[in-house]
């Protein structure tokens, strides 16, 4: 059998439409396993006034229980009377039983007593009412509101409910509304009952479907008649709808039957910045912009309506009513820009606070042109100089234009236009793209100015923010530098710029006139490794890898990747990995000892054992590369260590290393030292791996 | 062909239909305000457990967006249309549209938006859940359900539903210009209010005087206070309305600093936090003395 929970709300918002469904989906899941109530699946869907919760195959009772308690110890039982003692008879009482019920089980500590239980699955159908109201009133909303007298906290009030089991109703009550088989048409459309006869979705979604207007209850349905009203629109003048995949997602969540409605604007406003247009047409209205093959801006809009395709033509004035006063408020501000430019915006920075104690927008934009321009010396990127010095001098000052302040999401972007309009072609690109990457797997800045500039910024964000302790614990991250410091490392690794964090870090705390060792700078560096584990890790990595490069600070993080490929290449060959567990041992025995460091003194070696070891290491170390930069060499180099499986095993077998004569244990120990800076310390740590 | 309801006919017509809700339709309280919420009818309205329904057009006064009668869509003076209900009947929003039809707005044919949107006003520490309602892609309506009025948390709640009388009526007549709107058959806007908004715009951006309004600001403070403590809660509020109001106009002026708007924005809501707590405190105080 199957059931059926409807709950017609008023317009829930759109972003709490699918974060409900799956929360509905997993929650009823674990009522039901709570309650012993099997299943074979639960189904949700719905818009944004019906939230629909389906059982398929729900077993027509709860599984019985039955077990054995342990009590008392069996003298416990009766009293010299013969009567059941307080003990015993407690004991019955707590398990539901009377002492009659109680049976005696020997166990190794004697015999005691048991009472065997045995409760019986109560029937679906019983239980519904109650799993229906837990359903409905446990659900988590973003946000909450009372509306009625039993002060419910609800994303919106409930109006209707509708509880089924096969055909029979479920009846119970959340905030004052009882359930019952009815559900009711889209609300500008009368409140005329919809009655619905049994729990079975497919009938359920064709009743629906056959109002008038229909109501496309699924989720996907409705997402291909949208997709499906709005090409067809823009293909109708013969050009394409450019489907933004949020502006559908929202657009599936605040309509029940989407209907496009088209219309055109005046030409003049396809002068302002595109992303300017299409922002205000989608955040603002909530429209699709209209492109034509080559992807260039048409002089169109498609709305979306919910319900009819009647009066198009009185809807279409509207919208674009609308939106003609929505971009006329564009122009003015964009020209209200233009007339001001970057030099004046730059000034206002002065009265934007960066961060409490830290200066303003204006003394950010110094550092971060600062740090900009000596990381391009330090790349020998002179031919970058002026675009640099202009692009990160002028990053922020957009964020004073009038554009920005009425669309944050254009920061960036509009700098780049008005840098743009001001001729600095190259400086343009990299301020529009000041911001990248936007999220954690989208495009970096796309030229090499512009990833030294974004650089900059993000670690001149990073240091401030931990300077003054803002440093993001648990879920609390409000300046999300997670992401930002996420952003450092792709761009250090993906560009394989040449500089070390460490020396980055250095620099840019200078320039807040600190030392990299202010209290709460020293927790930057951890907090970057974690970000570098995880992009190494969305590289194909294994992060666990990098706790071996204990130098990782100190090279850049394209060579840090390089150990790493390294490192993982090697450890498949098994000669390697019993070189691993003798460096473990090395490193263990020099642990427990005290000794100095102190040269290997050849004439002390007195077993072949030692004398062998040492001369393989003194070869190796000769052999190897000094300074290996390359994954070649690294590979070179660790593969190298694999020459020292056998005299290390051999050593260990042979020789004794806590002997008496004092000399000879120190040389020993000498020895196993020269030993742990070969594994240790030439590429990594192997002993982390 | 003349298109649309003219304005005095519009209000007409939601008078009537809101009457028939059970609304007691009352006149615009004479004290300058920037939203029809101010009103005590809303403000006190929303507070203690006595049922109420009013509807009722208000003046509102925004200073600060007058244009001389030069700027199509933009006023200093306008009007709000202002229904509440408490507590919210069931099927409010089914009798939200049916008010839409009565002024000739047909909801089968138009695109009616309900827009997540929850009301605050940090000045009366008010908040509330709700919509902005777009017929068309325009904003016509701001539909609430207070949760908190001046610091006090609401049981039962009160719905607020607030309609921009002269956008809709622009939508109506199909006009683009507001001082183009008909106010009845024969008279525009225009002749009814331009003159009006040319020179209040002056008054409140050129002529108003500084000096005098932060004196009235804070002989409102003290009055408002003393009136509170002696119980008379009602023309206590009159002083947190017009100190709102001399505020606005002050902000007009560009006399207000940064700080300085936080300062007297927290300075109006304990006013009204203060009107609020008298009268509470005198509704209350009644009811225990009947039971004795």
């Amino acid at each position: 059998m199957n059931t059926l929970l409807e709950i017609g709300t008023e317009h829930l918002p759109a972003r709490f439409v699918m974060p409900s469904l799956e929360q509905l989906k997993t929650h009823t899941e674990a009522i039901l396993q709570e309650k012993r109530i099997s299943f074979e699946s639960v189904e949700t869907f719905g818009t944004y006034r019906r939230l629909v919760v389906m059982i398929n195959g729900i077993a027509d009772k709860a599984a019985d229980i039955q077990k054995e308690v342990k009590g008392p110890p069996v003298k416990l039982l009766k009293d010299a009377n013969g009567k059941f003692t307080p003990q015993s008879a407690g004991f019955a009482q707590k398990n539901g039983i009377s002492p009659e019920k109680l049976i005696i089980k020997e166990t190794d500590k004697g015999p005691f007593i048991y009472a065997d239980i045995k409760i019986k699955g109560e029937k679906t159908s019983k239980l519904l009412p109650e799993i229906f109201t837990r359903i409905v009133t446990e659900l988590e909303f973003a946000k909450n509101m009372v509306w009625e007298e039993s002060q419910l906290k609800y994303g919106r009030p409930i109006r209707s409910l509708i509880g089924l089991y096969g055909d029979k109703v479920v009846k119970f009550t959340v905030a004052g509304v009882t359930s019952s088989r009815y559900t009711y048409p889209m609300i500008s459309f009368g409140r005329k009952p919809i009655k619905i006869s049994r729990a079975d979705k497919q009938e359920y979604v064709q009743v629906l479907r056959n109002q008038y207007p229909p109501i496309l209850v699924l989720p996907q349905e409705r997402r291909n008649a949208l997709i499906k009203t709005v090409s067809n629109e823009a293909q109708a003048r013969g050009y394409l709808a450019d489907l933004d995949e949020s502006l559908i997602a929202e657009t599936v969540c605040f309509t029940e039957h989407p209907v496009a409605v088209g219309g055109d604007f005046e030409l003049k406003f396809l002068t302002l910045p595109k992303e300017l247009i299409t922002t205000v047409l989608k955040k603002q209205i909530k429209m699709f912009p209209v492109v034509n093959k080559k992807g260039e801006l048409q002089p169109y809009f498609i709305a979306v309506r919910d319900g009819l395709s009647v009066n198009q033509t009185e809807v279409s004035d509207g919208f674009k009513k609308v939106m003609s006063a929505r971009l006329s408020d564009a122009v003015f501000f964009f020209e209200n820009d233009k007339k001001e430019g970057l030099n004046v915006f730059k000034e206002k920075l002065k009265n934007i606070q960066f961060l409490e104690g830290l200066g303003n927008l204006f003394d950010k934009s110094t550092r971060v042109q600062q740090l900009a321009l000596w990381l391009t010396d330090k790349f020998g990127k002179n031919d970058l100089k002026q675009t640099v010095e202009y692009a990160a001098s002028y990053a922020y000052a957009d964020l004073a234009s009038h554009v920005v302040y009425e669309f944050p999401e254009l920061q960036g972007y509009m700098g780049g236009q008005y840098a743009a309009l001001e001729g600095k072609k190259e400086a343009a690109r990299a301020m529009e793209e000041f911001y990248f990457p936007l999220t954690s797997t989208s495009a970096l800045p796309s030229t090499e100015a512009g990833n030294i500039v974004s650089l900059a910024g993000k670690i001149d964000t990073l240091v401030g923010n931990f300077l003054i302790g803002q440093i993001p614990t648990g879920s609390e991250d409000p300046f999300a530098l997670r992401r930002q410091a996420f952003a450092v490392v792709r761009i250090l690794l993906e560009n394989k710029m040449p500089i070390s964090i460490r020396e980055i870090l250095t620099y840019a705390a200078k320039l807040y006139k600190a030392g990299r060792e202010e209290k709460g700078l020293q927790a930057l560096p951890e907090f970057l490794f974690q970000r570098l584990s995880l992009v190494l890790e969305q590289r194909g990595h294994h992060a666990a890898v990098l706790n071996a490069v204990k130098n990782w600070e100190e090279i850049p993080f394209a060579q840090v990747e390089e150990v790493v490929t390294a490192l993982e290449q090697v450890k498949t060959n098994p000669k390697f990995d019993a070189v691993l567990e003798s460096a473990k041992r090395v490193c263990n025995i020099l642990k427990k000892s005290t000794l100095k460091e102190s040269p290997v003194q050849t004439s002390l070696l007195e077993l072949p054992a030692e004398q062998e070891l040492f001369s393989v290491l003194e070869n190796t170390v000769k052999r190897i590369p000094l300074h290996p930069r390359t994954q070649k060499q690294y590979l070179e180099v660790l593969s190298g260590l694999t020459v020292l499986k056998d005299p290390l095993e051999k050593f260990f077998t042979d020789v004794m290393v806590n002997v008496e004569n004092e000399k000879v244990r120190n040389n020993r120990l000498a020895l196993l030292n020269m030993t742990r800076h070969l594994l240790t310390e030439t590429v990594a740590d192997i002993t982390l791996l | 062909m003349k298109q649309g309801m003219n304005f005095q006919d519009m209000i007409v017509a939601l008078n009537n239909y809101w009457a028939k809700q059970g609304c007691v339709i009352v006149q615009p309280y004479d004290v300058e305000k920037g939203a029809g919420t101010y009103n005590p009818e809303t403000f006190f309205g929303s507070l203690t457990k006595k049922p109420v329904r009013r509807a009722y057009v208000e003046p509102c006064r925004r200073p600060a967006d007058g244009r001389y009668g030069e700027n199509p869509n933009r006023l200093g003076k306008y009007y709000q249309y202002q229904v509440i209900m408490k507590p919210a009947p069931e099927n409010i929003q089914e009798i939200y549209l049916n008010s839409l039809k009565a002024i000739g707005l047909d909801p089968k044919k138009h695109d009616v938006r309900w827009i997540e949107d929850d009301w605050q006003s940090p000045t009366l520490g008010a908040s509330g859940v709700g919509w902005e309602i777009w017929l068309d892609g325009m904003e016509i309506t701001q539909y609430t359900y207070f949760q908190n009025m001046a610091g006090f948390a609401l049981n039962p709640i009160t719905v607020e539903i607030t309609y921009g009388l002269e956008r809709i009526a622009m939508y109506c007549q199909k006009v683009d210009n507001v001082f183009d709107l008909r106010w009845n058959d024969t008279i525009t806007y225009r002749e009814v209010y331009h003159e009006n908004e040319r020179q209040f715009s002056h008054y409140y951006f050129e002529e108003s005087n500084v000096e005098h309004l932060r004196r009235y600001i804070e002989e409102c403070e003290q009055e408002c206070y003393a009136l509170c403590k002696k119980g008379l809660y009602l023309p206590a509020y009159d002083d947190a309305m017009k100190l709102s109001h001399y505020f606005n106009m002050l902000e007009a002026r560009g006399a207000i600093s940064v700080s300085d708007r936080t300062n007297n924005i927290t300075k109006i809501r304990n006013l009204a936090k203060a009107c609020a707590k008298a009268y509470v405190e005198s509704v209350e105080g009644k009811k225990e003395e009947t039971a004795k």
